[in-house]
C-alpha cells in the first residue's frame, strides 16, 4: 500500500502535459481567392488581391504560384520518460497556374487548416 | 558492486537525466485525397484543369523532367513507439538520435502531365522518392559564380 502511495505521488510530481500552437503565413481569404477571373485576371491581378506568394514554380514558359496558411497542433503528456505525442499539421493552401502570357489559369485550393485539433495520439482521426 | 547493481544504477541514470526518453506518438500531416479519386483520372485524356478542380490544390507542383507539370498530392498517418537518446558534449551542445523520425515519410501520388497539360501517368508512393523520379532538377548556381555576378552588377 505504502508503495503503491509512493508511485502514485512520485507519478504525479514528474508528470506534465503540454500544448501547443504553431502557425505560418497569413490565413487565406476565401472571398479574395473567389475574386480572380480563370482567364482573365493576370499575375500582376493577383499579386494585388493576394499579396507575394510563398512559392513560385517555373513550369517551362508557365508558372505557378502557391499561397498557404499552416497550423499545427501539438498536445501530450510525460511521466518521467515515458512521452505520449499528438501532432497534428493542415493548411489551407491555394495554387494557381498561369500560361506564357501570365494569364490565370487554373485556381486549386484547398482549406483544412481548421481542422486541426488536439488529441492524444490514440483518438480516432476525425 | 555486482553486474546487474551497476547496469541498474547506469540505466537508472540515464533513464532520470533525461538521456533517454520513450515517446508513442501520432503524426497528422495534412489530408490526403482517396486512392480510388486519384486512380479513377484517366491518362492521355485527363486535363490537369479537371484534376484540380476533383481534388484541390496538391501538396506540391514541380516542373516534370519531360517538360510537362507533376502535381503531388498527399499526407502522413502515423503511430509509432520510439526511443531518443541524447549525449551532453560539454558546452558546444548535444548529440542525438531517434529511430521514429517521421518526417521525411510523407506519401502519396503524384500525376504527371505531358506540355499539353494532359495526364500521362499516376504513381503512389513515398513523395521524396517520386519527386527525385519525376521532377526536373534545375542546376544550382555555384558560390563563386554568385560572387562573380554580384561582383559584375554592383556599382
Amino acid at each position: 500500500m505504502r508503495l503503491l502511495l509512493a508511485a502514485t505521488v512520485l507519478a504525479s510530481l514528474t508528470s506534465s502535459c503540454f500544448i501547443s500552437r504553431e502557425s505560418s503565413n497569413e490565413p487565406l481569404v476565401k472571398a479574395r481567392i473567389d475574386a480572380l477571373v480563370v482567364g482573365t485576371s493576370t499575375a500582376s491581378d493577383v499579386a494585388r488581391e493576394l499579396g507575394a506568394p510563398t512559392e513560385v514554380v517555373q513550369l517551362g514558359r508557365r508558372s505557378a504560384w502557391r499561397y498557404d496558411f499552416t497550423t499545427s497542433k501539438r498536445a501530450g503528456f510525460t511521466i518521467i520518460v515515458l512521452t505520449f505525442l499528438n501532432t497534428d499539421q493542415r493548411s489551407d493552401r491555394c495554387w494557381l497556374f498561369f500560361d506564357e502570357a501570365d494569364v490565370l489559369r487554373h485556381v486549386g485550393t484547398t482549406l483544412e487548416a481548421g481542422r486541426a485539433r488536439y488529441a492524444m495520439p490514440w483518438q480516432e482521426d476525425e | 558492486m555486482s553486474c546487474s547493481t551497476t547496469a541498474s544504477a547506469a540505466l537508472a541514470w540515464a533513464l532520470l537525466s533525461g538521456c533517454v526518453a520513450v515517446a508513442y506518438r501520432r503524426e497528422i500531416r495534412e489530408v490526403p485525397p482517396e486512392p480510388a479519386r486519384v486512380e479513377a483520372f484517366e491518362p492521355g485524356a485527363t486535363h490537369l484543369g479537371a484534376v484540380i478542380d476533383a481534388l484541390g490544390a496538391p501538396l506540391y507542383v514541380w516542373e516534370g523532367a519531360a517538360g510537362g507539370v507533376v502535381l503531388a498530392y498527399g499526407g502522413l498517418r502515423t503511430r509509432e513507439w520510439g526511443v531518443e537518446v541524447s549525449i551532453p558534449l560539454g558546452d558546444q551542445g548535444s548529440a542525438s538520435f531517434a529511430y521514429d523520425d517521421a518526417a521525411a515519410r510523407t506519401r502519396g501520388h503524384v500525376l504527371v502531365f505531358d506540355p499539353e497539360l494532359r495526364l500521362a501517368l499516376v504513381r503512389a508512393g513515398n513523395l521524396a522518392d517520386l519527386r527525385q523520379e519525376f521532377a526536373r532538377r534545375r542546376p544550382a548556381a555555384l558560390e563563386e559564380d554568385v560572387a562573380e555576378a554580384a561582383g559584375r552588377g554592383g556599382p
